[in-house]
């Protein structure tokens, strides 16, 4: 009996990254999953890894810019499974322009926005009618510490997560009713393929960015995209049933400081 | 493989609410628990209880107000686990004289 055993799931941004590893253990967890993301060739490989370990799982193109392809989504999911949605992980995010408010265009803005808010405003959109119907749901939403703190840096990035720490509390708020809970984890610098990326041209490789990064750290030393999908396998099981509207750091130790 | 499996776990307030839940589900989940109360007769009733699950659990009486009584717990609690001691839950409640209000009024 896994921990989330049984539970349809919808996860973005899974073909690599946090979303990845989250759908890699939901799925040994036991649950149903929908790995949706753009990069087709990824997202289908993934799902296909997931299956030949025994799991459960399929990959959908979804563009969490685009809310008919969400609504596809989400109604293509729920017919396939008994018209539940019990779980959606809104993972999929771009860090954007590193540019001060009076650099930043409109397009830019806006291309952020597109993704880091509305591609959670659309999820939940799409997905919360399943669960009220079943009484039953949880959402689980990647903001980031640039979502809780200011810093010098990204400042549409830190405006969007904040957003969706906000959509988080107050969807909890209002969807408490229908027993769906909406919590959020706010990862700092985590290794994943993209930071591992970034490393191959980093003056003095991986071991010099993890030493910047995790100045302010009390753990010295970068996440693993596990470590953080652990997190948000609690808040999305029964186990985190009293949980709600809750904006948890998943952090080295960073927030504390 | 229990969650926290072969962890050698201290909990404070263990013989009731919340300690206790904490107790039985490290036990459950694989945990080497130390229980550790003031109320003598539920705290070995719980670690008693956990053992007959087939859980590894002993009780020992601890008051959190005395150093020297959490140092001897703690000391003893080390010693019979290789020298470890991995997770500590401090969960005992403050009793009735010390409540938040009169903590507050002094």
């Amino acid at each position: 009996m896994g921990r989330v055993q049984d539970k349809v799931t919808v996860i973005t941004g899974a073909a690599s990254g946090m979303g990845l590893a989250s759908a890699e253990l939901f799925a040994k967890e036991g649950a149903i999953v929908v790995l949706t993301d753009l990069n087709d060739a990824a997202g289908e490989a993934a799902a296909q890894r997931i299956r030949d370990a025994g799991g459960r799982a399929v990959y959908k193109r979804m563009d969490v810019c685009d809310e008919t392809s969400i609504r596809t989504v989400m109604e293509e999911t729920a017919s396939a499974n008994g018209d539940r949605i019990d779980i959606l992980v809104n993972c999929a995010g771009i860090i954007g322009a590193d540019k001060r408010t009076h650099e930043c265009s409109e397009a830019e803005w806006d291309a952020l926005f597109a993704v880091d808010v509305k591609g959670v405003f659309f999820c939940s959109k799409h997905a919360i009618p399943y669960m009220m119907k079943h009484k039953a749901g949880s959402i689980v939403n990647f903001s980031s510490i640039y979502g809780l703190f200011g810093n010098h840096e990204y400042t549409p990035y830190h405006i969007a997560k904040g957003a969706v720490t906000m959509q988080t509390r107050q969807d909890a708020a209002v969807y408490g009713e229908y027993n769906i809970r909406v919590n959020s984890v706010h990862p700092s610098t985590v290794r994943t393929a993209l930071v591992e990326g970034i490393c191959e041209t980093f003056p003095g490789g991986i071991e010099a960015y993890e030493k910047l990064n995790t100045t302010n750290q009390s753990l010295k030393r970068l996440g693993l995209p596990r470590e953080v999908a652990y997190a948000v396998l609690y808040l999305a099981s029964d186990e985190a049933s009293w949980v709600t509207g809750v904006n948890l750091p998943v952090d080295g130790g960073f927030t504390a400081r | 493989m229990g969650r926290v499996q072969d962890k050698v776990a201290l909990i404070a307030g263990a013989a009731s609410g919340m300690g206790l839940a904490s107790a039985e589900l490290f036990a459950k989940e694989g945990a080497i628990v130390v229980l550790a109360d003031l109320n003598d007769t539920a705290g070995e009733a719980a670690a008693q209880r956990i053992r007959d699950a087939g859980g590894r659990a002993i009780f020992n009486r601890m008051d959190v107000h005395d150093e020297a009584s959490v140092r001897a717990v703690i000391e003893e609690m080390a010693f019979d686990n290789g020298d470890r001691i991995d997770i500590l839950v401090n969960c005992a409640p403050a009793p009735r004289s010390l409540t938040a209000k009169t903590i507050g009024e002094n």
